[in-house]
């Protein structure tokens, strides 16, 4: 009886400063954050974004035509894309969305390899494309990731025209049309 | 038999402070809208928007279990702590809470109620952590919440955790 009175004040000693501190309530709130999913695309600087091709006659007879300033390569294609869990990859198309590209003349893009800050798994160029009322790939492999805002950032692109077929040019005109650019899930 | 009566004295002793550690009691509410925080995001090629705040839609309550207590014991101290118990988030998705007001007392019978800390933005973590102290029962407490850390790179989806205020009696 000693023996058990005494061990029941020696725990009732361990136990009281737990059971003082102890005494306490909670109260539970659930939080919950969501990200959309984004696809988002640019082409930079964005004041102008027009190019110009002059197709030009050879400076003597029999001479082929020259193209001024066959290439160009002032413009940055800048994107933001957040997939959901369930999807791999994006990629984006380019398109000539307005007018079309004039008979005897092909006109093509590239996409230079990713440059500038940015984060996450940005795309892979898909070579040089020919552009045509068509949509066709000029970027793939998108993930979840962002290039960067404005010009050097994202991947450059680089337009050129060839003539294919001289019996196809045309007399002398002045050629407009639009180049539209979607990313889109794969 | 002396034993007994010591043994006695402190078992009495024990019961009073444990019921007196049941007096206070702590209710959470508010909007649970939260997930209608998105991020902003304006233009192609960049993040988000390094952070989302809340208002305060969130209040947090701490009370006297027993309305007796008010009149009989109004000045009762107490701290609240607060952690994270994740139900599906990204760990570095960063949770910060502050305080944006005192709340309202709950009695007349205490003049002198009174809160403390927590007016600055403070991480929560899944460990708890002090977040505020005070006297007396205090309602509608107004919680901030302030969402940090995510990136585009994260992909979409839905994140979410729980948030535990627990109240101690601070003797």
């Amino acid at each position: 009886m000693n023996t058990f009175s005494k061990y029941g004040c020696v725990l009732v000693f361990i136990l009281f400063p737990f059971i003082v501190w102890g005494q306490w309530d909670t109260g539970q709130f659930s939080v919950s954050f969501s990200l959309p999913e984004v696809a988002l695309v640019d082409v930079e600087p964005g004041v102008d974004n027009s190019i110009h091709f002059t197709i030009l006659p050879g400076a003597e007879s029999g001479n082929s035509l020259t193209v001024g300033s066959s290439s160009n390569n002032s413009l940055w294609l800048n994107y933001t894309s957040a997939l959901p869990a369930n999807q791999h990859s994006r990629k984006i198309t380019a398109e000539v969305s307005q007018g079309t590209v004039p008979s005897g003349l092909k006109l093509f893009l590239e996409a230079s390899r990713f440059s500038g800050n940015g984060a996450g798994k940005r795309g892979q160029p898909a070579g040089r494309v020919e552009l045509s009322n068509q949509p066709r790939p000029v970027v793939t492999g998108i993930g979840n990731c962002y290039t960067g805002n404005g010009v050097r950032a994202g991947h450059q692109l680089t337009f050129s025209v060839e003539v294919a077929d001289y019996s196809e040019i045309e007399s002398a005109g002045e050629y407009n049309f639009v180049i539209l650019y979607t990313l889109t899930d794969n | 038999m002396k034993y007994k009566s010591i043994y006695l004295s402190f078992l009495l002793l024990f019961v009073h402070l444990y019921l007196a550690g049941q007096q206070m009691s702590v209710v959470v509410n508010g909007d649970a809208g939260l997930s209608g925080f998105l991020p902003s995001l304006t233009e192609a090629g960049n993040d988000y928007e390094p952070s989302v705040e809340s208002e305060s839609s969130l209040f947090v309550s701490v009370l006297y279990a027993d309305y007796f207590d008010y009149v009989f014991s109004p000045n009762k101290k107490w701290r609240v702590f607060v952690h994270k118990s994740d139900v599906g988030w990204n760990s570095d998705i960063k949770l910060e809470a502050r305080r944006t007001g005192s709340g309202t007392r709950v009695s007349w019978f205490s003049s002198n109620a009174n809160i403390h800390d927590g007016t600055n933005y403070r991480e929560i973590t899944n460990n708890p952590s002090f977040f505020f102290r005070g006297k007396h029962g205090i309602s509608t407490i107004p919680i901030s919440l302030k969402f940090s850390g995510f990136s585009v790179i994260m992909g979409a989806g839905d994140f979410e955790t729980t948030l535990v205020f627990t109240v101690y009696d601070d003797w």
